[in-house]
């Protein structure tokens, strides 16, 4: 007799359990769909350097359309991959181009594949401070200067008499070792075989490699080149020394002589439709084109 | 026996204040869990969620059968709580449209309010029942319980975080990865394209020197600082004290972060005429204001747990000032006091954003104070962001997770083995 009531004991829990899933689930799911057939909200998540452009074009088409909003959120062109592979973004910003092995995760996670679009591109500048009395450098002397076995030590190895700094040595500021931006200056500089010498100051952000820089006679470093600042000089830089210097700014970047330039990516999963089609393609006018020339961002095209 | 019987059997009495006690916590596990779990549980991890969700609607209905007993009520009761559950089967079934399922939801709504009135609010029946004696004179083993499931569970917690981050790491750490160069190789290029290379050692001497460095600066102020609020202050400036280095610790770390790579940047370059200000000493200092605040006041209460008796009796000896506090009060503390300095050792060793932003965050094996360097904490709070899910690189990053784990459990039984030692002698 009590033997059967523990029976009976155990199975009511579970059927418990099970069934306060369903209707919890179900009662939820519910409501998401009466959320989303009043506003529509688009989910746009990735890459740091692009975070402010994408909040900047968030926000201007928040005035445009009343019934899209569009989330905005930073943390990595990894992390919007990710997101994107697991289906929980609808556009992924990416300031490197997507592996062909995310591209297979993707296609395999959620059945869609990945469609990119090109929204802008960012000139990576090269820094020193202000005082510094360097103009203009080459790739491979940044590559003597930041790779492994590096030949310039000494701001006077590259012929610079960099008064300030009274230890002469090159204090090299770069990022995190897995940032888009990290990935994308080591390969313009190194291609694929070499690697950044370590014992640089490897800052995690954008705006702190140009803070820091803007307080340090001895160093050098590359971030976008929309942060620049007052206490900041940007380099021109040649392919080589018998090449002519360009300095990065909007022309020379949409001539594609600027030799440090990428593109800025938006992925979306398969071909996108409804409001979000309508965002990128408001993206890509020429409206969404002044917002990345007004953040100091490369737009496609110079009207 | 006793706790067997408390959580699963669904014999006896319990009182309201019990229900409340085992329930509440049961109600905000599986609100969370049920909304957010996938169904078909084919992870060992979701397993085992499943399994602990089980358990723990056991305890629910165990407990609440009791509660029906305590109001001379048979257990059968309990299936006035599943009438929204079948309703929803039926409607699941027949497949009826969603105005039904408001319904439903209309009924859940009031059979759980009318659930949690009669079993949480209404008095049981005085007195002994058929059930059992009164609940609200034999209530002292339902505390008992509720007090060492919370002992255990914090065992549980703490052993659950590193199953966790062991297992995130173990593929790794048993297939490919070169423990020696592990620890003893300063090359770390987890990101090169043709040569990785995971050398933690770098990192290991950053932590280590940064929290020394730490320790040297934040100890002597640190007990002078509660020295003088527990020994020498006047009561009003004593409260005045504890209440701005309690303001100290409410400080966030990453403010801390931003003084050091600004404000202290600037003035290290200025005062040591560096390079650059962000350094193992710019960092040090950051964490030694971190910890400051923690080692006050552990210590100061330590030091105020000195019984006054010994003052006065060192006093009564003719003892000066300095002699009480130096032969009489730091002896009689020491426990309390080194249990203060290592507990601001662990904040420094786990800190992880004023050292990223303060250090420099640069892989180098530190040679001085003016060195910049790298801890193990800030690489994987800058490198876990971007890093693929289940590479090698974010394998590595847990494996250092393992190691800072091993690290503090090696000083925390190494201040536990003093303790006792201390206390032996």
């Amino acid at each position: 007799m009590k033997y059967r009531g523990r029976i009976i004991y155990v199975a009511l829990s579970i059927l418990v359990f099970f069934i306060y899933g369903f209707v919890i689930r179900d009662g939820s799911s519910d409501k998401q769909q009466g959320e989303e057939s009043g506003q529509s909200i688009i989910k746009n998540k990735g890459s740091d350097t692009m975070v402010n452009l994408a909040q900047a074009w968030a926000e201007r088409y928040s005035g445009i359309s009343d019934t899209v909003s569009v989330e905005v959120s930073g943390g990595g062109s990894g992390t919007g991959v990710a997101a994107l592979i697991n289906g929980t973004v609808d556009i992924a910003n990416c300031s490197r181009q997507i592996k062909p092995k995310e591209k297979e995760e993707a296609q395999k996670n959620t059945g869609k594949e990945p469609i990119e679009f090109i929204v802008g591109y960012d000139a990576l500048a090269v820094y020193v401070h202000k005082d510094n009395p360097i103009n203009k450098i080459t790739i491979p002397q940044l590559a003597e200067i930041y790779g492994e076995d590096r030949k310039f030590t000494k701001w006077t190895q590259l012929g610079i008499a960099n008064a300030g700094c009274r230890s002469d040595k090159i204090i090299r500021i770069s990022r995190q070792s897995n940032s888009g931006t990290y990935f994308y200056f080591r390969e313009a500089l190194l291609g694929k075989e070499r690697d950044f010498e370590s014992g640089s100051l490897d800052l995690h952000g954008s705006k702190d490699v140009v803070e820091v820089i803007g307080r340090t006679l001895c160093a050098i470093g590359y971030s976008g080149m929309g942060y620049a600042t007052d206490h900041v000089k940007m380099l021109d830089v040649a392919t080589s020394s018998d090449q002519p210097y360009y300095s990065p700014n909007l022309y020379n970047v949409i001539a594609k002589t600027y030799p440090i330039a990428r593109p800025l990516y938006m992925y979306s999963l398969g071909e996108p439709t409804g409001e979000a089609k309508v965002y990128l393609d408001w993206i890509l006018s020429d409206e969404g084109q002044k917002i990345v020339e007004e953040l100091g961002f490369v737009p496609l095209t110079r009207n | 026996m006793k706790f067997i019987h408390i959580l699963f059997s669904i014999n006896g009495r319990i009182n309201r204040a019990g229900w409340w006690l085992l329930n509440l916590p049961i109600f905000v596990i599986l609100a969370i869990s049920i909304t957010t779990f996938d169904f078909p549980a084919t992870l060992l991890f979701e397993q085992i969620q499943l399994l602990i969700l089980l358990v723990l609607v056991c305890v629910h209905i165990a407990v609440s059968a009791k509660r029906w007993h305590d109001k001379d009520k048979s257990a059968w009761y309990l299936l006035f709580h599943i009438i929204p559950l079948i309703c929803s089967i039926c409607i699941y079934a027949a497949k009826l449209s969603s105005t039904w399922w408001e319904l439903i939801h209309l009924i859940a709504v009031i059979n759980g309010l009318w659930t949690v009135v009669e079993l949480g609010i209404i008095k049981g029946t005085a007195g002994d029942n058929e059930y059992g004696p009164d609940s609200e004179t034999s209530s002292e083993s339902i505390i008992d319980v509720y007090i060492s499931i919370c002992g255990i569970s914090a065992i549980l917690f703490v052993f659950g975080i590193f199953f966790f981050v062991f297992k995130e790491g173990a593929g790794f750490l048993f297939g490919g990865l070169n423990i020696w160069e592990f620890l003893f190789s300063e090359e770390w290029y987890p990101t090169s394209l043709n040569n990785k290379r995971y050398g933690t050692l770098a990192l290991i001497l950053g932590t280590f020197s940064v929290t020394v460095l730490a320790m040297l600066l934040a100890v002597p102020f640190g007990l002078g600082a509660a020295i003088y609020v527990s020994e020498f202050s006047s009561p009003k400036l004593k409260e005045t004290f504890k209440i701005v280095i309690e303001f100290l610790a409410a400080i966030p770390s990453v403010v801390w972060g931003f003084i050091g790579l600004t404000l202290m940047n600037e003035m290290i370059i200025k005062v040591f005429n560096a390079p650059i200000g962000l350094t193992m000493l710019n960092g040090g200092i950051m964490l030694a204001l971190m910890s400051v605040p923690i080692i006050v006041s552990i210590a100061e209460d330590a030091l105020k747990a000195v019984p006054d008796s010994y003052r006065e009796a060192a006093e009564a000896l003719g003892a000066t000032r300095w002699q009480v506090i130096f032969r009489v009060l730091l002896p009689a503390a020491k426990n309390g006091l080194l249990a203060a300095v290592l507990l601001g050792a662990a904040r420094s060793i786990g800190e992880t954003m004023a050292v990223l932003m303060a250090t420099g965050h640069s892989v180098n094996i530190p040679t001085g104070p003016l060195s910049r360097i790298r801890t193990l904490t800030a690489t994987i709070a800058a490198e876990l962001g971007e890093v693929a899910r289940g590479g090698e690189h974010y394998q590595v990053l847990f494996i250092i997770g393992i190691l800072l784990f091993s690290l503090t459990f090696i000083v925390n039984l190494i201040a536990d083995l003093v303790i006792k030692g201390i206390r032996q002698s």
